[in-house]
């Protein structure tokens, strides 16, 4: 189990240990292909990917540059059809503004090969069968399908991307929809370029190596003069890499997974360096000190907080009862909250300056917590922005300033010694709250000085959701119980039901309440607290009546439709963590007066179990007087991520609490 | 004549002066209920010729909370036969103070191609005024040019549920002597019609009140105002035809499928070795229709008056993929190769849909199949689905009217309409409740017809892993898993399904104490409730019979006795019948629950009986039996 073998520098983990550094090679289809014997293939097996080989190579052009070299070839057999969409491919290819910077897709190859009387029989694809589908302004499509499927049969293809945009060596990942006998991935890299890779996933490698040879490359830069190009050589050690992982099983999603992407096998790459001379190295990525200092210098992200932004000053001006700072800051803040639309909640980069953002009313994630940071510093505060990556984003490896693993901006301001994280991008947010996506591990402040890594973990988020029921005898009415229901919602799911609600009228969450009711309930005075004061939890409330009927027995769930009513966790298995978005905390009270005319014959047992020692606790203590019943039901889990050695005591505590909550209190007629 | 043309310049601002969108203005009766008020809305359609017209719409939606902001997104679409041209847009605020308008850098351009879709030519363009101080006023307007007369725009002034209508208009503009067909839905007033050079056809709306929509209503158009137009004469790409009649408008998709039909040599002997020797006409069908699905698959290719017209047979035969109209057609084509007759037909495809508009022709299809007609033993064949059974029409096609092309024209036939017999679910189970309450349960069902299509999806579009990943998360039971599953089919005009399921869900019987609680109904409990907090306004539609009936046996451990058994129910109403018995055999249960629905129409007047029918089945599928201790047991 080799999990998040993060960063290694290329040039300095050259293998010790001679390894296989064979390439694979693609024989001709041959019937013995379309029997395929391995451990991975089972019924539930569609498809099989063959081989999946790619290489990323560096050569010299005619433009005084590199070109990069990617070639990708893939073998697959279709078991049957429900795999016939994998014969329809998509490949993404870049376009600059003009031809030098525009990727060329070529030595496009592919067929299809079936078995007809015996013999392997070759469907062509032929090249006009490959279209272009434009996709935005800087990016094409190249789509084709296989002719000829039949279930049973083999489809192979093969290609080159040649790439100017040499600082992005494109990733491989190994892991897919479909089983997978052989991906490899093999890179050569001029010395000249210094290179990170970030290796990750649950299936060890089978070859892992890295190795260099003398090489010399030729670049020609023309003069415009015919026959007076310049032709430079450079010649060094390349750096040559080869990874391959043989029987590599298909990837199976979970449910409470942050994203599939944190776990499937898949190495990338970012340029670290370039060394043009001994004396001459463009350092790419940096440390935090000198990328902090960066993005405040790019226009894209902090530069204009460099600005005095006096157009600011009269924005969001302290009134008199604005009397101290945590008030001013909070109404900076709600001003930018309530008068800016985000448009783009997955964003590093401003997507216009910030003047366009304040006159525009609109902008991304980053414009508007940007434009939040600027007027806080225009109004004398201490703030930064501070960048993250989203749960569905992935984990982002703290240590590396790896820009592209960020997608989201939020922003740090600090007052009286008090510091807080602000979120201006979404209106129903209260004031220093941040939403479920943002708990992804950390958080990164962008500050020249003090680049600090701020935790953001979910195992640390206090979520607590309170419900208290009172019963009582209707003094009017025979045979009739009255009571009032108030709940106090957690702030996530209090934000859940602001989100489901938004435009909408408290009485459509009423609604709701009632579809879950049996219909011989009333219910009256319904009231939803705090449904627009975002700094606080949603509390609910309202009252009802119920007829109990003039049975000789009555039967009563004291959990009144509040319990679990199903497990959360119905899969029987479980590979990788479990990732619930916050830690759970439910406190159920119930206070019943026992109907009039009735006796308690039995009661639910009380109950107490733990959670793996400290992590949790279910506690559900019944108890009865001759004047009433009493339910304390309290459900608690410390942390939010669980091993998946923790799954099935996981799924078993919950097949506990919900059997324990469908308990029924029995009430018998005193004859 | 300088003094015309002036005149002329200044009316090239084709509409109607500045607008007045302060929000203000509109009547508080349009604003209650609603999330959008549209404010005015001009679309005109100017037909210069039968191969020409121009598009021009322009509107105004005011947006009065989060749930309206979909209303503020612009999205139109263009392809090889229709260009989209000068789109603008302004944004105003509350009091029609204009903020910001469209530039057109920030419009948005995307290929309309999905999953599905190989190529397509259909584009779309997008843009969207994101706005955040409620209410406030978007106004788009933008122009197509149609080459070729075909499909034409429908108006649809109130767009959605809680949505109204300050003003709407339709302007349909002809040549003289151009007969302009149309066909008025939930609407009363015919057109005003005004005669110049050309004639003018207007439609209006104006004060709609925004109304909710209701589950199982019918189809929008019987309750929302719409107005289709169609061509009479047409040319499209070189093609011409006229759509008076459906028989004229089957002629036209005759001219477009004309020499698509012919075979390559080795497919032409594939047909013969499958079907010479066979003797009837069904059976030749059923052969060929299997070769077609063993030896084809679906892809789209939607390029110009491909989107109307089938790739060849030939290609089909090479490639083995098409789309609807490309396998409907190689399957017609295989058919006539072995002497059998067959015809294309055109389908408005879709659950809950009701097919086409007898009484106005006009290419509102999204589908189509094959047909091959033989008085009673006509054979309907879905040439999209490479494992359904020949013959079966289900919820995506059948019973609806759909247009067969013969060599005459066309023809309006209906597909199959199936009993309350023939779509069944018959389901036995089998189970043992121990004293811990754990339940272990052997299910057999038997589907057929319509209530068949989810269990074959699960058989053929999953793997045994993905059934039971879906058989564990969608039955109502509190922890269980799934441990068995076997499915067999007989495929038949009528497809039958046997499934069998074995589950173990422990603690489904609550135990305490000296009490047992079991729901005996395991799987199959109705989840349709239909309020009573406000009047009904539209009928209640179903769309098809059904008839399920589930035998339970459970055995509970001995030592009790049943202290509460829910009252055994039945039900006989006009839309459906249901039958609950339950009866207890020392310790077994037994119930036996039977429910007829019938595919008809319920009036408003009968709804309050609708509601208690299903409420009583609600409380019905989730009332226990009750166990207690036998005194003197420990």
């Amino acid at each position: 189990m080799r999990n998040f073998l993060f960063l290694s520098m290329l040039l300095f983990t050259i293998a010790a240990v001679a390894q296989n550094k064979k390439e694979y090679k693609f024989n001709p289809v041959s019937i013995a292909d379309f029997n395929v014997q391995s451990p991975l293939i089972d019924s539930n097996v569609n498809a099989v990917v063959l081989a999946d080989v790619g290489s990323s190579e560096f050569v010299g052009n005619n433009n005084g540059d590199f070109t990069l070299v990617f070639k990708q070839h893939r073998r697959i057999f279709l078991r049957n059809r429900n795999a016939f969409e994998a014969a329809t491919v998509k490949i993404p290819v870049y376009l600059g503004a003009n031809f030098l910077t525009e990727e060329k897709f070529e030595d496009f190859d592919a067929a299809t090969y079936t078995i007809e009387n015996g013999q392997v029989l070759k469907t062509k694809l032929d090249k006009s069968g490959v279209f272009t589908e434009k996709l935005g302004r800087d990016r094409v499509f190249k789509k084709f399908t296989f002719p000829n499927l039949h279930e049973g049969c083999i489809i192979d293809y093969q290609y080159t991307i040649k790439s100017p945009f040499y600082t992005r060596l494109r990733q491989w990942v190994f892991q897919g929809q479909y089983p997978c006998l052989w991906s490899e991935y093999r890179v050569a890299i001029p010395s000249l370029f210094n290179y990170f890779t970030s290796q990750q996933g649950y299936v060890p490698y089978t070859i892992d190596t890295v190795w260099s040879v003398y090489k010399t490359y030729s670049i020609v830069e023309q003069t415009g003069v015919s026959s007076s190009n310049n032709i430079y050589r450079i010649s060094g050690n390349a750096t040559m890499a080869l990874w391959a992982i043989a029987d590599v099983p298909a990837f199976k999603t979970e449910n409470f997974t942050t994203t599939p992407d944190n776990y499937i096998n898949k190495i990338k790459f970012q340029l670290g360096s370039i060394t043009y001379s001994e004396n001459n190295v463009r350092q790419v990525m940096k440390n935090w000190f000198e990328t902090s200092t960066d993005l405040m210098k790019d226009e894209d992200f902090g530069l204009a907080l460099k600005d005095p932004n006096g157009w600011l000053s009269d924005v969001a001006k302290p009134t008199a009862s604005d009397t101290n700072e945590y008030l001013k800051i909070k109404r900076i803040y709600e001003y930018v909250k309530n008068t800016f639309k985000c448009n783009d909640h997955d964003a590093l980069w401003l997507s216009q300056p910030l003047k366009k953002t304040f006159q525009n009313r609109s902008g991304n994630v980053a414009d508007i917590n940007i434009l939040l940071t600027a007027l806080l510093i225009n109004h004398g505060y201490q703030a930064s922005p501070v960048i993250l990556s989203t749960r569905g984003h992935g984990f982002a490896n703290e240590s590396s300033p790896w820009l592209s693993q960020y997608n989201y901006v939020i922003s740090r301001v600090t007052a009286d010694g008090q510091s807080y994280l602000l979120d201006a991008s979404d209106e129903k947010l209260g004031f220093g709250r941040l939403p479920e996506e943002c708990y992804n591990m950390s958080a990164r402040v962008v500050d020249e000085k003090m680049p600090v890594l701020i935790p953001l973990k979910p195992d640390d988020l206090a979520e607590s959701k309170s419900t208290v029921v009172f019963v009582i005898n209707s003094e009017n009415e025979k045979n009739q119980m009255e009571g009032s229901f108030t709940s106090n919602l957690g702030y996530f799911e209090s934000h859940d039901v602001r989100e489901k609600l938004s435009g909408g009228k408290p009485e459509d969450l009423l609604k709701d309440i009632k579809k879950a009711l049996p219909s011989d309930i009333t219910i009256q005075n319904f009231t939803a607290d705090s449904l627009k004061l975002y700094d606080n939890p949603v509390s609910v409330k309202f009252e009802f009546k119920y007829g109990t009927g003039d049975e000789d027995i009555l039967y009563v769930n004291p959990m009144m439709g509040e319990g679990y009513s199903k497990n959360p966790f119905f899969a029987a298995t479980r590979s990788y963590p479990v990732e619930m978005p916050y830690p759970v905390k439910e406190i159920y009270m119930l206070n019943m007066e026992i109907p009039k005319g009735y006796k308690v014959d039995e009661l639910p047992k009380s109950a107490r179990l733990k959670f793996n020692e400290d992590e949790g606790s279910f506690d559900y203590i019944i108890s009865a007087s001759p004047s009433g019943i009493t339910l304390h039901c309290k459900l608690e889990l410390k942390k939010a991520t669980f091993k998946p050695a923790d799954y099935d005591v996981l799924r078993d505590f919950f097949a506990f609490v919900v059997k324990k909550q469908a308990e029924q209190i029995v009430l018998k007629k005193i004859k | 004549m300088r003094h015309i043309l002036f005149f002329g310049l200044i009316s090239l601002t084709f509409f109607a002066g500045a607008q007045d969108y302060r929000v203000s203005l509109i009547p508080d009766s349009l604003k209650a209920e609603a999330n959008a008020v549209k404010r005015f809305e001009e679309l005109r359609v100017i037909i210069r010729s039968t191969e020409k017209a121009v598009i021009r719409h322009k509107y105004a939606i005011t947006i009065l909370n989060e749930k309206g902001d979909p209303y503020a997104y612009y999205e139109n679409d263009y392809s090889n036969l229709m260009t989209l041209g000068d789109i603008s847009g302004r944004l105003f605020d509350a009091d029609g103070r204009q903020l910001r308008s469209v530039k057109k850098k920030d419009i948005s351009d995307a290929s309309a191609s999905d999953d599905e879709t190989l190529l397509t030519d259909t584009r779309i363009k997008r843009y969207a005024f994101y706005h955040k101080n409620y209410p406030y006023t978007v106004e788009f307007e933008d122009e197509q040019e149609c080459n070729g007369l075909f499909f034409l725009p429908y108006w649809s002034p109130v767009e959605n549920q809680k949505f109204s209508v300050v003003q709407s208009k339709l302007t349909v503009e002809v040549p003289e002597g151009y007969e302009l067909r149309y066909r008025q839905f939930s609407i009363q007033k015919e057109p005003a019609v005004t005669k110049n050079k050309s004639v003018i056809y207007t439609w209006e709306l104006q004060n709609f009140k925004a109304i909710d929509f209701e589950p199982l209503q019918p189809e929008i158009r019987e309750i929302l105002p719409r107005v289709y137009i169609a061509p009479s004469d047409f040319s499209i790409a070189g093609y011409h035809g006229n759509m008076r009649t459906w028989k004229d408008f089957g002629l036209f998709i005759n001219e477009l499928n004309k020499n698509r039909n012919a075979l390559p040599e080795n497919i032409k002997a594939d047909v013969h070795r499958l079907t010479d020797k066979l003797a009837s006409v069904k059976e030749k069908a059923k052969a060929l229709y299997e070769f077609m699905q063993k030896n084809t698959r679906y892809i789209s290719i939607q390029l110009g008056i491909g989107s109307w017209q089938p790739f060849d047979a030939r290609s089909v035969s090479e490639k083995k993929y098409g789309d609807c109209k490309a396998l409907s057609n190689y399957m017609v084509s295989l058919l006539r190769e072995a002497g059998v007759k067959a015809n294309y037909v055109l389908v408005t495809a879709g659950e809950r849909r009701k097919g086409l508009t007898e009484d106005f022709p006009s290419p509102y299809f999204n589908h189509a199949i094959c047909c091959v007609p033989d008085g009673k033993d006509t054979l309907w064949l879905e040439c999209t689905n490479q494992t359904v059974a020949a013959g079966f029409m289900g919820t995506f096609t059948g019973d609806r009217k759909v247009l067969l092309i013969d060599e005459d024209g066309g023809h309006v036939v209906r597909t199959p309409v199936y009993k309350a017999e023939d779509n069944l679910q018959l389901r036995k189970i089998e189970a043992v409740v121990d004293i811990e309450g754990n339940l272990t349960a052997d299910i057999h069902t038997r589907a057929t017809g319509n209530q068949q299509e989810l269990m074959h999806q699960l058989i053929y579009e999953a793997t045994k892993e993905q059934r039971e990943k879906y058989l564990n998360s969608v039955l109502s039971l509190p922890t269980y898993s799934v441990e068995k599953t076997n499915y067999t089919e007989n495929k038949g005009e009528i497809p039958v399904i046997d499934e069998y399921i074995r589950i173990k869900a422990s603690g489904y019987a609550s135990v305490s104490g000296k009490r047992l609680f079991i729901t005996p109904n395991l799987v199959n409990r109705s989840g349709t409730r239909f309020t009573n907090d406000s009047p009904r306004k539209y009928p209640v539609e179903f769309t098809y019979s059904f008839m399920d009936v589930d035998t339970i046996h459970i055995q509970v451990p001995g030592g009790y006795t049943t202290e509460a058994l829910p009252k055994d129910q039945h039900l006989q109403t006009r839309f459906g019948n249901f039958d609950i018995t339950y009866s207890i055999n020392g310790n077994s249960i037994d119930v036996i629950r039977k429910q007829v629905r019938n595919r008809m129409t319920i009036s408003v007047s009968e709804y309050p009986e609708l509601v208690n029918y299903f409420e009583t089945i609600y409380k019905t599928d989730r009332s226990r039996i009750v166990f207690v201790k036998k005194e003197g047991n420990p």
